[in-house]
């Protein structure tokens, strides 16, 4: 898709003003290639994250979500964000072993994510 | 002009880098606060841009790092927007700016371009190095109690060598620095007054030699040993 173009909506998976301002400055071309590059990382991260969780190790899991926090908003992966956030705010604390459900639930909105930038890029 | 990127997080690396370079600067990259220090100390950076969040610890402590140890190379924050705290740490520590993730890279862009023409931290007034001493205010230089009768030019090639001491100084970063040119025009302006600022410093006994290392620079230094340290076979040290 051409800067300029409207597109569909999609969802509160996607920060649509995160994606314009990528798209303003370098079109789909650079989408996909920051796209790209976060989703290679991102089953290390989720790798990471699901053993940190599992074995209690609160560092690992904040690290791991520290990471998705920062990058997952700047791509418009707002939910994975905000989610990764949560997690890692309440890793911080200390509590790591219950958190499992919410790294998974980070999955889910990261593929949804995956899911939509695709249909917003072959659109 | 020439820029450190602290990030460990690939995607936003790029991007920034992106964007760095858009606007002409060179962008080197570092993924830890380790190898942050390891290029800072290797080579000179005329801004950095650091995530607050790295692996090895924060970008908090590199700036605290740098300001202990005199730098005052201007630094731009990256933050989580939930971490108000980092914001007003930064600032205190000593950072010269913030911005908070995810940020618009045309911002980040002009916030770069304003951290560089501000040039960064408070300058000192006064300078000094082996018994040199510069007051930048008035512009007056004086060896001891000897003062050396300076040009404005001279006086500024002194003040950036003497804020560069013991590091070697190329011909391009001094056209850049002091004279302001983009470019080399070919002229030997550089050498002229390097030449005239050693006859200078040596007629008033001080111990700071004015070195030329051939096909590398220039150094400012008072170990008595640099003649024979620095490049061995290559040099000269009129």
């Amino acid at each position: 898709m051409s800067a300029g173009r409207a597109a569909p909506p999609l969802g509160r998976e996607v920060d649509r003003d995160a994606l314009d301002r990528l798209r303003a400055w370098g079109g789909d071309p650079l989408i996909r290639a920051m796209a790209q590059l976060f989703f290679e990382d991102v089953p290390a991260l989720l790798s990471t994250a699901r053993a940190a969780a599992a074995s209690g190790d609160a560092a690992s899991l904040a690290g791991a979500m520290h990471v998705v926090k920062s990058s997952a908003p700047q791509i418009g992966a707002a939910r994975a964000g905000e989610l990764a956030a949560e997690i890692e705010r309440r890793a911080r604390g200390g509590d790591a072993t219950e958190l499992a459900p919410l790294v998974e639930e980070t999955g889910r909105a990261l593929a949804r994510f995956r899911r939509a930038l695709d249909d917003e890029l072959r659109a | 002009m020439k820029l450190l990127l602290v990030e460990d997080d690939r995607m936003t690396a790029a991007l920034v880098r992106r964007a760095l370079h858009e606007d002409g600067h060179a962008v080197d990259v570092a993924s830890s606060v380790r190898e942050a220090r390891s290029r800072a100390l290797a080579d000179r950076y005329d801004a950095i841009v650091a995530d607050v969040g790295l692996p090895d610890a924060s970008g908090l402590d590199l700036v605290h790092w740098l300001r202990a140890e005199q730098r005052a190379t201007p630094v731009l924050l990256l933050t989580g927007a939930d971490a108000p705290e980092d914001i007003v740490r930064g600032l205190d520590t000593g950072a010269d700016d913030y911005l908070t993730k995810p940020f618009d890279v045309l911002v980040l862009k002009a916030r770069v371009r304003a951290l560089l023409r501000r040039g960064g931290s408070p300058r000192a007034d006064a300078l000094s190095f082996a018994g040199i001493t510069l007051d930048r205010r008035r512009h007056e230089a004086v060896f001891e109690t000897a003062r050396l009768r300076l040009t404005p030019r001279e006086f500024a090639l002194l003040e950036y060598l003497v804020l560069h001491a013991e590091a070697v100084a190329t011909r391009t970063e001094l056209l850049e620095k002091v004279w302001e040119m983009q470019f080399d025009p070919g002229s030997n302006v550089v050498d002229v007054h390097i030449a005239r600022l050693r006859s200078k410093l040596r007629a008033a006994g001080a111990r700071a030699r004015l070195v030329t290392l051939r096909g590398a620079g220039f150094v400012l230094t008072a170990r008595p040993d640099a003649a024979t340290a620095a490049a061995p076979g290559d040099r000269s040290t009129s």
